[in-house]
């Protein structure tokens, strides 16, 4: 009791004190700094190359010594990657993508969605390595329900950054065609436009996120009028940020789409074999309507039951 | 009362803490280049299994003259792979896909992790016989694509992608069929090839890889450039 007295003194806030608490606390505008670290078809990727174009680029040790260089300086920070994280060199074909699960783990990813070539080695092949990544997979659209990995993937995660959500789900291409039946098995693949519409909608507005992106496998953009990035954002909405891969793209800057809603939506993609990483930083500031609605019924409330 | 008050208090900081909601403001971006020092915590996680398959990878197993290139219509590297198949079966022709073919190869010494990288994939080589509206259909495919790897036949399309002449080494008219090598992913329906759709599949027993492997390591110098194989010409012509 004393203790909490104390604590009351010490605040310097009494009856007429808590009427200035959220000003106190939460006002000025007070700006929110989100950094956004992504990867994309890193493939199998462990070293740096060794000749040709990008000769000195990428490396996993590489990419872990920069991102915990980042952490450094950014106090929130999410790392993401868009997939077809297996295949492309000795690493995986011997390892199956243990190695690869271990250093993104390192590196503390926060999740990461399916690409097709993370379907290499079958179900039971990415099954295997799953206790070797300590971040979640995130796909909405690819239903397992009468596979081996049913109940093993989330369609999204919510990620609490300071005062920040953020809401993250997982969207993967069409396998058949892609990947040989044999090794998705009764993976059925679900629109990815209606599926999203869902989970974007349940992300912004229900579980009232400040940020939601994407983690696309579908690919950037194409000749044909196969679903993309660019097509799918355009008939989306509540998404802010669409991380794609699948095409290896290397975008300099983020591309921008209208929504169905003619809000702005990012997309991005890095290229691949982690030769990049992307690097986007979001300013928040909290939304004054809101603070008010907050503001005002606390105080009604605690006045009318102190008096 | 105070303590009712303290409570109160709390309430009020956990509803403001957890809820209030923000507006995105503005964004920068850019893309960082990993160039940078390794982290030694990652490397001493790499290092037990780079050290058990660094000697077999880093084995040379030949030396190419010229840089091995994808590209369309024809490309080295797609001539390369697909030339040397046709030493492993008897085979009219050979058909991949670019897409397949996973990386590139500079000038100097081929080592066996690079085939690796260029063929990561446990693709087995089959052989499938299509009759003349089949082959109609490859013909068209490799066409309509810009053109994708293939050996054994010669081939004059347009720049729009249509097929004006080309080889045929087998007689139809006497009901032979066209013997194709291809991958196992091709053949079962990958990259969208229709025509092999339904066609009963012959193992040839090896791996794309490890043909591509045992090519090399028998062939002192890859000596491999672009031919006539593909001819590009304007409708006009």
């Amino acid at each position: 009791m004393s203790n909490r007295r104390y604590f009351i003194k010490q605040s310097g806030l009494g009856a007429i004190g808590l009427s200035l608490l959220p000003q106190l606390s939460f006002g000025n505008n007070k700006d929110i700094k989100l950094t956004i670290l992504h990867t994309n078809d890193m493939h199998s990727h462990i070293h740096p190359f060794t000749s040709g174009r990008n000769k000195g680029l990428g490396g996993m040790a590489e990419r872990a010594a920069l991102i915990k260089q980042i952490r450094k300086q950014e106090e929130y920070v999410l790392l993401l990657d868009a997939g077809d994280i297996f295949q492309g060199t000795p690493y995986f074909n011997f390892y199956g993508g243990e190695l690869e699960f271990k250093l993104m783990s390192e590196m503390k990813y926060d999740a990461a969605t399916l690409g097709n070539h993370d379907f290499d080695n079958g179900l039971d092949g990415l099954q295997k390595q799953l206790p070797h990544a300590n971040f979640p997979f995130l796909i909405a659209n690819y239903d397992f329900s009468n596979t081996i990995l049913k109940d093993t993937f989330k369609p999204y995660k919510i990620f609490r950054k300071g005062d920040l959500k953020i809401g993250v789900f997982g969207i993967g291409i069409e396998l058949e065609g892609l990947v040989p039946k044999k090794l998705y098995q009764n993976t059925v693949y679900q629109d990815p436009i209606s599926t999203a519409n869902h989970y974007a909608t349940l992300l912004k507005q229900k579980e009232k996120c400040d940020l939601v992106i994407c983690l696309s496998h579908l690919g950037f953009k194409y000749k044909n009028n196969k679903l993309s990035d660019m097509t799918f954002s355009s008939q989306t909405r509540d998404i802010d940020l669409i991380i794609g891969g699948h095409t290896h793209t290397f975008l300099k800057k983020p591309a921008k789409q209208l929504n169905l809603d003619g809000k702005e939506v990012l997309i991005n993609q890095v290229g691949w074999a982690g030769i990049n990483i992307g690097k986007i930083d979001f300013y928040f500031n909290q939304n004054d309507s809101d603070k008010k609605v907050f503001g005002r019924s606390i105080f009604v409330k605690s006045s009318s039951k102190m008096v | 009362m105070k303590f009712k008050l303290y409570y109160i208090y709390i309430g009020a900081l956990l509803l403001l803490a957890c809820s209030p909601s923000y507006n995105l403001q503005s964004h920068e971006d850019k893309v960082v280049a990993i160039q940078s020092s390794a982290d030694s915590t990652s490397l001493a996680i790499i290092a037990p299994y780079q050290k058990a398959i660094e000697k077999e990878m880093s084995e040379v197993l030949t030396y190419t003259k010229y840089d091995l290139e994808k590209g369309r219509p024809q490309s080295t590297l797609g001539n390369f792979v697909t030339d040397l198949c046709l030493n492993y079966a008897d085979a009219d022709i050979c058909v991949m896909n670019n897409g397949g073919l996973r990386t590139t190869i500079n000038v100097g010494n081929i080592t066996r992790g690079k085939l690796y990288e260029l063929m990561p994939f446990e693709n087995e080589l089959v052989l499938l016989e299509l009759d003349e509206s089949d082959y109609a259909g490859l013909l068209n495919y490799i066409c309509k694509r810009g053109g994708e790897p293939f050996s054994g036949i010669n081939i004059t399309m347009t720049k729009e992608g249509d097929v004006i002449k080309h080889s045929t080494p087998v007689d139809f008219k006497k009901g032979e069929k066209i013997k194709v090598l291809t991958s196992d992913y091709l053949a079962n329906g990958g990259d969208k090839m229709s025509f092999f759709q339904g066609k009963e599949q012959i193992k040839v027993g090896i791996k794309l890889r490890d043909a591509i492997i045992d090519y090399c390591s028998k062939t002192d110098t890859i000596d491999i450039q672009l031919d006539n194989r593909i001819k590009v010409i304007s409708n006009e012509q």
